[in-house]
């Protein structure tokens, strides 16, 4: 599993290549499906229900995340394996 | 309050606009909170709040709704009902679970609690000289700083209403009496109080009950000999728990983490997860053989007692540890759905305007067979603590440090000094099986607290816990914290 974050796009993009999700923030969209911290950590982390949550997010166009977003990409780039529980 | 035809009314007008649905649910609650306090002799300005609301939940196409509101007239509850229905669809086909697979068997019901001496029965004036007469008894030395009494009283009433034709009338009566005095000297202070987890339901019986009304000269006592006492011993050694201390380490190492909601990982935005995983129920060792430990709401007195949780699921007296085995997480109908495990009706609410979620309510450590002067005497070296001050635990629940507000060391078999300070540190994996003797029935204390915190939006809420002394081996104990 492996997060992937552009910040270079208008977006967050979290690529999971291995479940095959891609969640984005578009920010002219009304409606989107919102996950938070404890919900985006089901796509990240293996545990209970991970695998329908992915079925659900990759069913969906468009997708926001939590602020947990920034601060795996802010993890990450410091160093830090952010796919992995500590 | 004037509840019955108010509810009445509400459920009429409700069902007038009730959705065409697969199941809709409404539940009315009106809750009346009364403060009195006494400080430092002054009388502080009584407080009185008063509740009314309603959540209506609406399940649709596989998805679910909740709308609150304090606006229960016709037009209020058709547009709670019709934002309910607007959220149901928009979750349809994106819940963990299909809300069609929770059981919703019609059940009709009512519960209240006993109540010997009614709140009303006594005039407010007869009330604040009773915090009075306990504040002049916590006031007995110029080195008591600060020193009060309080009551904190709350009535609620509920009623849920169901499409599937549960109707249920449960109202519940609190009451929270409070001692804390604080004395100084020089640059030292020390509380000693009786208070956050001496909270029953009940009328005003439940002062002498708790021992309130004779606890303040002991109290004020021993926060002045605190004040020349010495700072708790630091080692690994037996560590022996009155029951105002028991309470918090069940609630924080036990309790907590068998939230099923937590188990499955919705709470870690803001309360946290469980060190617990699935697959342990059935077969994981928790605790020694004497850690019994059962989800209770049956008990009378005990603050969290009730008859169905808030989704309509009958109250059972049911045992999550056994013989120091795991067998059962604190999950309602829900969350039951979800993991595919047994759980227990705690499903429950803060307010009208919350959904309910996995709550504790009664948590009760089982007694064992020991008495305190029993546990005292099996000690070659330990120390003995009462009542929680402070606290920390881990995300997971899992390591923890919590502090007492008195201590005194216990040397072959005898207690000593007492010792200020007193703290102390483990992990919940590891210590419960450490526990060598438990209190019989009658060590037992019915405690519990008001101000169990979870959930987003937030959602404080009364948990009991009925619990005895307990000595435990071999922990990490130190001082001046």
């Amino acid at each position: 599993m492996s997060p992937y974050l552009d910040r270079d796009r208008d977006v967050c993009l979290y690529l999971d290549r291995d479940r095959d999700v891609c969640l984005y923030l578009d920010r002219d969209r009304d409606v989107c499906l919102y996950l938070d911290t404890s919900c985006l950590r089901k796509l990240l982390l293996p545990q209970v229900e991970w695998r329908r949550v992915a079925e659900i997010v990759a069913a969906e166009e468009h997708v926001v995340v939590s602020s947990l977003a920034e601060q795996a990409r802010a993890g990450r780039d410091q160093g830090f394996d952010v796919t992995m529980p500590r | 309050m004037s509840t019955g035809d108010t509810f009445n009314d509400i459920v009429r007008r409700f069902r007038d606009v009730a959705p065409a649905a697969d199941f809709w649910s409404l539940r009315v609650v009106e809750e009346r909170d009364d403060h009195l306090a006494v400080r430092r002799g002054v009388v502080q300005p009584p407080r009185t709040g008063l509740d009314l609301g309603v959540m209506v939940t609406v399940c649709a196409d596989g998805g679910t709704g909740y709308a609150g509101t304090c606006d229960v007239t016709t037009s209020g509850l058709a547009r709670a009902v019709a934002e309910a229905l607007d959220w149901a669809r928009c979750s349809a086909g994106r819940s963990v679970v299909d809300p069609r697979l929770v059981p919703r068997d019609p059940v009709r019901g009512a519960y209240a609690s006993r109540v010997t001496e009614p709140w009303e029965g006594t005039s407010l004036r007869d009330k604040v000289d009773v915090l009075r007469a306990q504040c002049e008894r916590l006031k007995c030395d110029d080195r008591i700083v600060d020193w009060s009494a309080a009551l904190w009283r709350t009535t609620t009433i509920s009623l849920l209403v169901t499409s599937t034709g549960s109707e249920i009338e449960q109202s519940f009566d609190v009451l929270l009496p409070m001692l804390s005095v604080t004395a100084a000297a020089g640059s030292e202070s020390q509380t000693r109080s009786l208070g956050d987890h001496a909270g029953r339901q009940g009328g005003l019986e439940v002062m002498a009950a708790v021992g309130f009304t004779t606890a303040a000269p002991r109290l004020a006592a021993e926060a002045l000999e605190l004040l020349s006492a010495p700072d708790c011993p630091e080692g690994t050694m037996d560590l022996l728990l009155a029951p105002d201390q028991m309470v918090l380490q069940v609630h924080e190492s036990i309790g907590h983490p068998l939230e099923l909601d937590r188990i499955l990982g919705d709470e870690r935005n803001y309360a946290g997860t469980s060190f617990v995983t699935p697959d342990m129920f059935g077969t994981y060792r928790y605790g020694s053989e004497l850690l019994n430990v059962t989800f209770d709401p049956t008990r009378a007195a005990e603050i969290a007692s009730y008859a169905y949780d808030d989704e309509g699921t009958r109250a059972e007296r049911t045992h999550l540890i056994r013989d120091g085995i795991l067998l059962r997480p604190l999950g309602g109908a829900l969350s039951q759905a979800r993991s595919g495990l047994a759980g227990v009706a705690n499903a429950r609410a803060a307010s009208w305007n919350r959904p309910p979620i996995d709550r504790m309510a009664n948590l009760n450590l089982e007694p064992g067979t020991s008495s305190l002067h029993d546990m005292i005497r099996a000690v070659e070296r330990g120390v003995y603590m009462e009542t929680n001050c402070s606290w920390s635990i881990d995300d997971s629940r899992n390591k923890f440090q919590f502090g007492c507000e008195r201590g005194r060391v216990i040397e072959n078999g005898e207690l000593k000094t007492v010792v200020k300070k007193p703290n102390y540190r483990g992990v919940s994996a590891s210590f419960w099986r450490s526990l060598a003797m438990v209190g019989a029935p009658d060590t037992v204390e019915t405690l519990g607290t008001a101000f169990c915190g979870k959930g987003e939006p937030n959602q404080v809420i009364r948990v009991g816990h009925a619990v005895p002394p307990c000595l435990f081996r071999g922990v990490e104990v130190f001082g001046g914290a």
